[in-house]
């Protein structure tokens, strides 16, 4: 059986929005398709070995535990950078997204150096942007809405390297101009959405699971559907509140 | 100025009733403050015996309703905030609509509003309880409430007693500040007490130097009884403990209350180890103020929960237990408390997203529903974000079919009624506006009253 290796960066420090949720949809949903799977949570001072994993997820902290962990990702920088580089999943939320960014400037201009798998930088706002959150994605030739609440004070923007996750269709998005959100890159996805991000959104939550099958097997696989029924739904009043038409 | 002000809000007092808009809990308050902002330090003035401010993330409203029993059996007649209005405009009304012989105030007061109506309305008592993640879109991170209680306590009136839950790392830390705090905390509850710390614990690293804490005992959440091998700083000595606790069931607490010099037997019809907190903290606060402890066990044992707040009522010949749950921390609280009961569990959860329930719901994936897998036998799930909690207990590894999605509080109470036999107690969890709706329902079906008719 095929055994998919999940790493969960830091669970005792970033873990603010309910982020072992998406753990368990990632580990449910192959569980239902007859995979396996294996979770790691890598903490302060664990080493992070590229070759163990073929996902890897970071939720959101306060900023008391984003400043905690701050030293020891840098430490773990070089392999986080070459595992983006060899195909590895990563799934990066709310605070995740401006870690892996190249770098964030603090509200008192102090910088913060990020891991740099996403070409983006992230500059402390005034105000939080807070809501629910949808937006519009196009990934790997896939088109689906994705729906969510976001809240952070970082005004996020993207360089060359990285495209948008989506397009935004309500709410703020990475800052208060652009009108897009989250960060693509090689098979790292960075973004704000949390509430958690995955269950309200299987299409995503199957294609982070799709490149990391296709990291382990080195196939392409293509999943198969699932009974989606309350995700469906979830999805729908979602898109319903913000006003939108599928 | 003030007087006019004053007749405009009991003005409002009088009519807000009529209107049925949360029987006026709030709105005099509010066009008080709106006419007449210092409004509240001469409201808190008229009380000879000063007021005692009580905050929490959890634990408010049933702690107030211990503590205004004790006082007002006690002789004290004392003003509250019985319906749970407890913003700046919540107090301002309690205040204001006070009867003439109330002499002292018991307030439960919101987190983030208690340093302005603290430096505002300089309590005799103030009582800090727990904190833990709440409603981060409205309160931001644990951090900066606990950053402002930290600088309120450092500005408090040197007459102002502090009473602290040692339990709380974090509160503990900021009632170490100010010379002469008083502690209270749970003494020996090893047989209730948890060996690791929850998912959801918020405060588990030294609020001194950071580093992680050890603990002897965790009791809920991050509480417990803990110390920092690092810096040594450690839970400090307890004026008033809990010892010999017993949990019977869903129907009571027995426990006993040290002091430095006396013992206290307890016994209370309100269920969990978190209400054994909220009666420590009454019992201290009373203690105190010079009641004497035979009086405090007596009201204690009286005393029956609040709205909302492990509220039994009979319905259709089942009994509905509804038990407030608004954030990770309470939540798991209420699940210890049903696992305490020995009969076959009838689930339900209810979610809304309004302001009042915090409009971010991903708080609930930090709950540990997972304990009640193997216990539930039927499982209903409703209110706003019904379809949230449908995805939360699919992926906790309950079986699709058991998931019972309720559309509407109606249909909800008629699916209770089909599904369950006579008898039965029917446990329902809701958020807070889900519980305002649950119990609206369950008034015009004649089985409650009013919420805002509640302590009356």
């Amino acid at each position: 059986m095929t055994e998919v290796r999940i790493c969960h960066l830091y669970p005792n420090h970033m873990n603010i929005y309910g982020d072992r949720g998406n753990i368990s949809v990632l580990t449910k949903r192959l569980h239902w398709r007859g995979y396996s799977s294996s979770v790691t949570n890598i903490g302060i001072g664990d080493k992070f070995v590229p070759d163990d994993f073929d996902l890897c997820y970071l939720g959101g902290g306060q900023d008391k535990d984003q400043n905690l962990i701050a030293v020891d990702l840098a430490e773990k920088a070089p392999a986080i950078r070459s595992a983006a580089d060899d195909g590895i999943a990563f799934l990066w939320v709310c605070g995740g997204i401006q870690l892996a960014g190249k770098r964030y400037l603090d509200a008192s201009g102090s910088e913060l150096l990020g891991v740099g798998i996403l070409d983006l930088e992230t500059i402390a706002g005034t105000e939080r942007l807070i809501g629910d959150i949808a937006i519009r994605s196009c990934v790997d030739g896939a088109e689906f809405t994705v729906v969510g609440y976001e809240n952070h004070i970082g005004q996020t923007y993207l360089g060359s390297d990285s495209r948008p996750l989506g397009k935004v269709l309500h709410g703020f998005g990475n800052n208060s101009f652009d009108q897009v959100e989250g960060a693509v890159q090689q098979r790292v996805i960075g973004t704000y959405l949390h509430g958690p991000l995955l269950p309200k959104n299987p299409e995503l939550a199957d294609l982070i699971l799709t490149w990391a099958l296709a990291h382990r097997t080195s196939e392409s696989i293509s999943l198969e559907k699932l009974d989606d029924d309350f995700a469906i739904h979830a999805h729908q009043r979602a898109v319903a509140r913000a006003g939108l038409k599928r | 100025m003030y007087f006019v002000a004053r007749l405009m809000g009991k003005i409002v007092a009088f009519l807000s009733p009529l209107l049925r808009r949360g029987g006026g809990t709030s709105a005099p308050g509010m066009v008080l403050l709106r006419l007449h902002p210092k409004a509240l330090s001469k409201l808190s003035g008229s009380l000879v015996r000063g007021s005692v401010l009580i905050s929490a993330t959890n634990g408010k409203t049933t702690t107030t309703r211990f503590l205004s029993e004790i006082l007002n059996d006690a002789g004290v007649a004392c003003v509250s905030n019985t319906s749970g209005a407890n913003l700046k405009s919540g107090v301002a009304t309690a205040l204001l609509t006070k009867e003439r012989h109330h002499d002292m105030g018991v307030l439960e007061v919101d987190e983030a509003a208690l340093p302005e109506v603290v430096k505002e309305s300089r309590p005799r008592m103030l009582i800090l309880m727990n904190l833990f993640r709440d409603q981060l879109d409205r309160y931001g991170e644990l951090e900066s409430i606990a950053k402002r209680w930290r600088e309120m306590v450092l500005e408090l009136h040197p007459d102002t007693k502090l009473l602290v839950n040692a339990d709380d790392p974090v509160l503990a830390a900021i009632g170490l500040q100010r010379p002469g705090s008083i502690f209270f905390g749970l003494g020996d509850a090893s047989s209730y007490s948890r060996d690791e710390l929850q998912h959801a614990s918020d405060s588990s690293n030294c609020p001194q130097c950071s580093a992680p804490l050890s603990y002897n005992h965790v009791t809920l959440s991050h509480m417990g009884d803990w110390k920092c091998e690092n810096c040594e700083l450690s839970r400090p000595h307890l004026d008033f403990a809990t010892s010999q606790i017993q949990l019977d069931g869903i129907n009571q607490s027995v426990f006993t209350i040290l002091d430095n010099s006396s013992r206290q037997e307890i016994s209370s019809s309100m269920p969990g180890l978190h209400n054994v907190y909220n009666a420590l903290a009454a019992f201290s606060a009373a203690s105190e103020l010079g009641i004497d402890h035979g009086g405090i066990a007596s009201s204690i044992s009286q005393t029956v929960a609040a709205f909302g707040r492990t509220e039994k009522v009979a319905f259709c010949d089942r009994e509905i237990h509804i038990l407030l749950a608004k954030n990770p921390a309470g939540a798991n609280a209420n699940i210890d408390t049903l696992l305490l009961h020995s009969g076959p569990l009838h689930l339900c959860v209810l979610l809304n997203d309004r302001i009042a329930d915090g409009r971010d719901v991903s708080w609930i994936w930090d709950v540990d529903y997972e304990r009640v897998l193997t216990r539930v036998e039927t499982l209903h799930v409703g209110g706003e974000r019904s379809y949230d909690l449908a995805l939360r207990f699919l992926y906790g590894g309950f079986e699709k079919d058991i998931i019972e999605v309720a559309d509407s509080v109606p249909d909800l109470l008629d699916s209770l009624v089909s599904s369950t036999p006579k008898h039965s107690n029917i446990f329902v969890l809701p958020s807070y506006t889900a519980m305002l709706d649950l119990r609206d329902e369950l008034v015009r079906r004649n089985a409650t009253h009013a919420f805002w008719e509640d302590g009356k």
